[in-house]
């Protein structure tokens, strides 16, 4: 089998895409007391563009490079704000990217708690967060999946994507 | 549980996470709280108290720093003679086993997986103030 099928299937355990989800969920409902709700899973060939704050990790594991993003639409971010600090935010500023870099961290750190008991191996990693119209690129042999998640049951505008590539041509 | 007179320093490259440890803090009454944003700014601050015959009396720590990270902040406390009693709680993602492991054998007073809420912390910071209290 491929890196690249490794990487898919992986993606297709729902213990792996769970571990996630339920990180995503947790982190919100404890750290920032908001009820946020998943959507469809679905598997791209690329990352897509999505909000206007993303906080990005970049981990290595089992031969293969990772990349966790979340992204949050503006409107979304700034009423995470507000419910924690009681502070209303009109614009993404240092405060709220550095919401966004906490949120990451401990998102990933969640679900590689739970993974790292089913055999993976992800390590520490610091998150960085980037505000603004960007798009990702990822070379060779990358999918992603990507899960939305919305407050309430407003529209979907809280993304992750978690995007794999294999190391598999230098082995 | 810790005196409301307490003297508290929370460690956090993130401030969000220092506003969230400090709001509980305040939550519980206290309001001696001061802040740094990495582990060398944070030992600094330490030994200045210590020099200012005002020591910290509580650290709540993150581990995962970009400059000296919480574990190795940890362990240059419990190394100085004049600050290895301080009560030090590590607040982390880090929850692995090994991580824990690794932790209490630096000599750690509590540990606290985030997220966490604020009853967690409380907790915590009870369990640490009764171990320090018995050593003492």
């Amino acid at each position: 089998m491929g890196a690249a099928q490794k990487i898919t299937q992986a993606f297709l355990d729902k213990e792996f895409v769970n571990a996630f989800i339920q990180s995503v969920i947790n982190t919100h409902r404890i750290t920032a007391n908001i009820q946020i709700n998943s959507g469809k899973a679905s598997i791209l060939p690329k990352s897509e563009k999505n909000g206007e704050v993303t906080g990005f990790l970049g981990i290595v594991s089992n031969n293969s490079r990772w990349v966790l993003s979340i992204s949050y639409a503006k409107e979304s971010i700034t009423e995470i704000y507000g419910t924690m600090f009681s502070e209303k935010k009109e614009s993404i500023d240092n405060d709220v990217a550095d919401l966004v870099g906490e949120i990451t961290n401990q998102i990933y750190g969640g679900a590689k708690s739970m993974l790292n008991q089913r055999g993976y191996a992800f390590e520490m990693a610091m998150p960085t967060v980037i505000t603004g119209d960007f798009r990702t690129h990822h070379h060779g042999s990358g999918v992603t999946l990507n899960v939305p998640f919305c407050i309430s049951n407003k529209a979907y505008n809280i993304w992750i994507d978690i995007t794999a590539s294999s190391d598999e041509k230098k082995n | 549980m810790f005196p409301a007179n307490t003297k508290f320093l929370v460690v956090d490259d993130y401030s969000t996470m220092r506003k969230i440890v400090k709001k509980i803090l305040v939550d519980l009454g206290y309001s001696r709280i001061e802040e740094a944003e990495d582990g060398k700014p944070a030992l600094e601050k330490i030994n200045a108290a210590v020099a200012a015959n005002d020591p910290f009396q509580c650290l709540i720590s993150d581990w995962n720093m970009p400059g000296m990270s919480g574990l190795e902040l940890l362990r240059a406390v419990r190394a100085n003679p004049a600050t290895k009693t301080l009560p030090v709680i590590l607040a982390t993602a880090e929850g692995d086993q090994a991580n824990v492991i690794e932790a209490a054998k630096a000599g750690v007073s509590d540990y606290v997986v985030k997220p966490f809420t604020p009853l967690t912390m409380a907790e915590k910071m009870k369990k640490a103030f009764i171990r320090h209290s018995k050593a003492a």
